[in-house]
């Protein structure tokens, strides 16, 4: 529930208010992402293996990724990065530390 | 099964000169790329598919006459990166290494150019000739790409051939390039510290600069690592070499290497891959350019298709046409062949020949065969379905829509469809589980799915339930049917934690939806189909041979063995209920397909039917009118299946006056649960090997016994 309510926030508080110091928003887990979010990916945890499974599918540092859609009974997500058009389960998008874009589409941090 | 090195041991023998120095060609790509589609468009001959050498991962080959030499070509399988991120995956470099001289045919997506040239880049990184072949160039250009391939190749410095379709002449000119096949020259720029150390590890005698980069980034497997280590130490420390070999000269330059990125302060994996990408980002974008604001129409499509309202009816509609056209489409083959079964021995009846020889051929050899070919049809049909749901892109939604739900019980979303086919036939369920990506998950689906009853067992519930629990059959074969998954569920449940199976990735490219490359589908299939049937005659026939004898021979005493057997065993039964040796002799026959449960306990309750001798007119016309029935059903098949055979009343009567009420209850669990048929095994055996299958025999045993004395006991 804890996690459903960050999510929440991280979604809307951007859009609602302009400007973008919203303080939830400078770092969310991917999972916490509502249908048709946009965010930059800031870091990724998790096994080696599935980092490099990430890297490859274009989830990677700085990648710019688009939340498309949710599957039912908590399924995975529906992301675009790039090019590539992709599932990731809901565990794994929790290792997924991502940035929201504010109103303007612009990000608070740097590009790396 | 195909090798690499002894076909190239073959090759050499044969001592014809291949197309340039090559005589095979391993083509690497990602999922979903076309390699298969080339290779067949480049062989034009028959597919070959295997398992890998102690793997359960499918291994296609092809061999073709090129320029008047002979030439193998490998698919490997789809992988994202040489250091492999899936099971699959893990089989590319392995395969690689063990075949130095072969050519790598690089396959690239030219819609996905930044992501595959990554991959491009690692093999580059081998230091092998290769060549790079840009693929699915029409949807490209559909989607505003402009590709000028002679750039990358200027940038790359090896071939770069743009194959517009798959007809011959894009062979061709891959044929063409492969003669002019290089060693790459692209550098990737690293930071220097990064490109310092992996210099300094290729002195040291690493094997190609991308076993020094996946060194440095702990990218090898273990087992790699450990040879890296026992190689740095002589080879005089062979057990446990990576725990405590820190000497030598390799080691030293991996310290060395350590400690100059330590000062740098770069994590090597983050820094290696972000190069990667980068130098593949700057050869993709002189290849090609891109036509902003265009849409890729997939997307239009899966906003309906996998809409969270919309996509579950979809799914399920999916799933229910699918099941349907696998089993309608091939029943009536299926029956085609029962007709054959019958006029052929029917035909040997009319020869006169002895007893004993006419009993042989007619009941062990033509049955033993006629069960083997039944299976054609409803694998082959499995196979192009198969095909045609992966080419198209199909799969990966259904595996999307199912994950949520299939993962509550602890599977994969992909684990949908062999659960679906089973309620058919648990042959085809089990050769539906290689489109899962974890081997684990493969055989732990495989190994649960016998519990959920096929349809060959729904014939002995009907007559039985009929016979005793007339009231209630409804709801006794419903109870069947949860009770069968209620325990695939759980045991695929209690797998997972017995077998230690890692997670696989939900991680998964959702491809663009494409028409199926039909002809090769039907290749693959029939390769596939072919392959099943070379591992399950010989345990096919085995068993109905032994049935044959156990049934047909007559011990000194004027008792037959099988009843001597079915005697024997009875007393293991009598705490189920069913202490008839009629009743349990009828199990045993029961191993070839279960539905013989019925035929056998006709056998002994009602009498031997005679064989009826048929004439070569007379086998002709049924044979005739068997192929028009099964050509009509074919084509009504979209319509929907006939209904079920009529309830054999005799059989019913005799058999109340042997079973108890509980007993017969007990009796459908038994046959519900008990070891999988012969031609399961034999697919099982195939894909998992003989431990498993026996695995699954008595596994399969114990629970129904369980079960079948626990509903006993429970019964009212």
């Amino acid at each position: 529930m804890n996690s459903d309510r960050a999510a929440w926030e991280c979604a809307h508080e951007p859009t609602a208010a302009s400007e973008a110091t919203a303080p939830c928003c400078v770092r969310c887990p991917l999972s916490s992402l509502q249908r048709g979010a946009c965010a930059r990916v800031v870091s990724l945890a998790g096994a080696p293996r599935l980092r490099r499974r990430l890297m490859a599918l274009g989830i990677r540092p700085s990648a710019e990724l688009a939340v498309l859609g949710r599957a039912p009974n908590r399924g995975p997500l529906e992301l675009r990065a790039g090019t590539v058009h992709l599932m990731l389960r809901e565990h794994e998008a929790r290792d997924v530390l991502v940035e929201l874009a504010d109103a303007e589409g612009r990000y608070a941090l740097p590009t790396l | 099964m195909p090798c690499p090195r002894c076909d190239a041991a073959a090759g050499a023998a044969a001592g014809s000169p291949a197309p340039g120095p090559f005589r095979r060609w391993c083509l690497v790509g990602t999922p979903n790329v076309g390699k298969t589609s080339l290779i067949n468009a480049v062989a034009g001959s028959r597919l070959e598919v295997g398992n890998w050498t102690g793997t359960t991962v499918e291994l296609a080959s092809a061999h073709a006459v090129v320029a008047g030499a002979p030439l193998q070509l490998v698919d490997l399988p789809g992988a994202y990166a040489l250091g492999g991120t899936g099971a699959e995956e893990d089989v590319v470099l392995p395969a690689l290494e063990a075949d130095p001289d072969a050519l790598i045919v690089n396959v690239v997506d030219a819609n996905h150019l930044a992501r595959d040239l990554t991959l491009t880049l690692e093999l580059a990184e081998l230091g092998r000739p290769m060549v790079v072949v840009l693929n699915l160039i029409e949807q490209a250009t559909a989607r505003g790409l402009t590709l000028d391939p002679a750039a990358l190749e200027a940038a790359f410095g090896a071939p770069v051939v743009a194959l517009r379709d798959h007809r011959r002449h894009g062979a061709d000119d891959l044929v063409a390039a492969a003669t002019r096949a290089a060693v790459p020259t692209v550098r990737v720029a690293y930071p220097d510290a990064v490109a310092a150390a992996a210099s300094d590890l290729v002195a040291a005698g690493a094997a190609s600069r991308w076993h020094a980069l996946a060194t440095l980034t702990d990218e090898l497997p273990s087992a790699a690592l450990a040879h890296l280590a026992t190689a740095a130490t002589g080879g005089a420390t062979t057990a446990g070499g990576a725990d405590h070999a820190p000497h030598g000269e390799r080691w030293a330059a991996l310290e060395r290497a350590h400690a100059r990125l330590a000062t740098a302060g770069l994590d090597p994996f983050l820094a290696a891959a972000e190069a990667r990408h980068r130098s593949a980002h700057a050869l993709a974008a002189a290849t090609a350019r891109v036509a902003s604001g265009h849409v890729d129409p997939s997307e239009r499509v899966d906003r309906w298709l996998l809409h969270p309202v919309v996509g579950p009816f979809a799914l399920i509609v999916g799933l229910a046409l699918t099941f349907h056209v696998t089993f309608a489409l091939s029943d009536p083959w299926v029956g085609f062949f029962g007709v054959v079964q019958e006029v052929l021995a029917g035909w040997i009846t009319a020869l006169g020949l002895p007893a004993l020889a006419e009993s042989f051929l007619a009941g062990a050899l033509v049955e033993g065969v006629g069960t083997v070919v039944a299976f054609v049809p409803v694998l082959f049909v499995l196979y192009v379905i198969l095909g045609i749901l992966e080419n198209a892109g199909i799969l990966a939604r259904v595996a999307f829509l199912a994950d949520g739900l299939m993962r509550a019980i602890g599977l994969p979303g992909r684990a949908v469809l062999p659960m679906v086919l089973s309620i058919g036939c648990t042959v085809p369920a089990v050769q539906a589980t290689r489109t899962l990506e974890e081997p684990g998950d493969r055989l732990r689906v495989a190994l649960a799915i016998p519990s959920i009853p096929c349809s060959a067992r729904l014939p002995v519930f009907v007559l039985l339930a009929a016979v005793f629990v007339p009231d209630i059959a409804a709801f006794v074969l419903t109870g069947l049917y949860v009770l069968g998954f209620a325990i695939a569920i759980a045991s695929a449940f209690a797998f997972k934690h017995l077998l230690r199976t890692p997670p696989g990735s939900g991680a998964m490219e959702l491809p663009s939806y494409r028409w199926p490359p039909l002809r090769l589908v039907l290749k693959l299939a029939w390769a596939r189909t072919r392959a099943f049937l070379q591992g399950a005659t010989g345990p096919i026939l085995i068993a109905v041979v032994a049935v044959w004898a156990l049934l047909s021979i007559t011990l000194p005493s004027g008792v037959s063995l099988f009843e001597t057997v079915a005697r024997a065993i009875a007393p293991v039964f009598a705490p189920l209920g069913m202490d008839d040796w009629r009743v349990v002799g009828a199990l045993i026959p029961a191993a070839v397909a279960k539905e013989v449960v019925l035929g056998s306990l006709a056998l002994t309750l009602l009498g031997d039917v005679p064989g009826v001798a048929l004439g070569f007119g007379e086998g002709l016309a049924a044979l005739g009118a068997g192929l028009s029935d099964a050509l009509h059903g074919t084509l009504t098949a979209l319509w929907g299946i006939g209904g079920g055979d009529p309830i054999d009343t005799e059989l019913g009567a005799a058999l109340g006056g042997v079973l108890s009420t509980g007993g017969a209850v007990a009796l459908m669990v038994f046959t519900l649960l008990y070891m999988p048929c012969v031609a399961t095994l034999a697919a099982l055996r195939k894909a998992f090997g003989t431990r498993w299958m026996l695995f699954s025999i008595g596994y399969q045993t114990t629970v129904a016994y369980l079960m079948a004395w626990l509903v006993f006991l429970a019964w009212p």
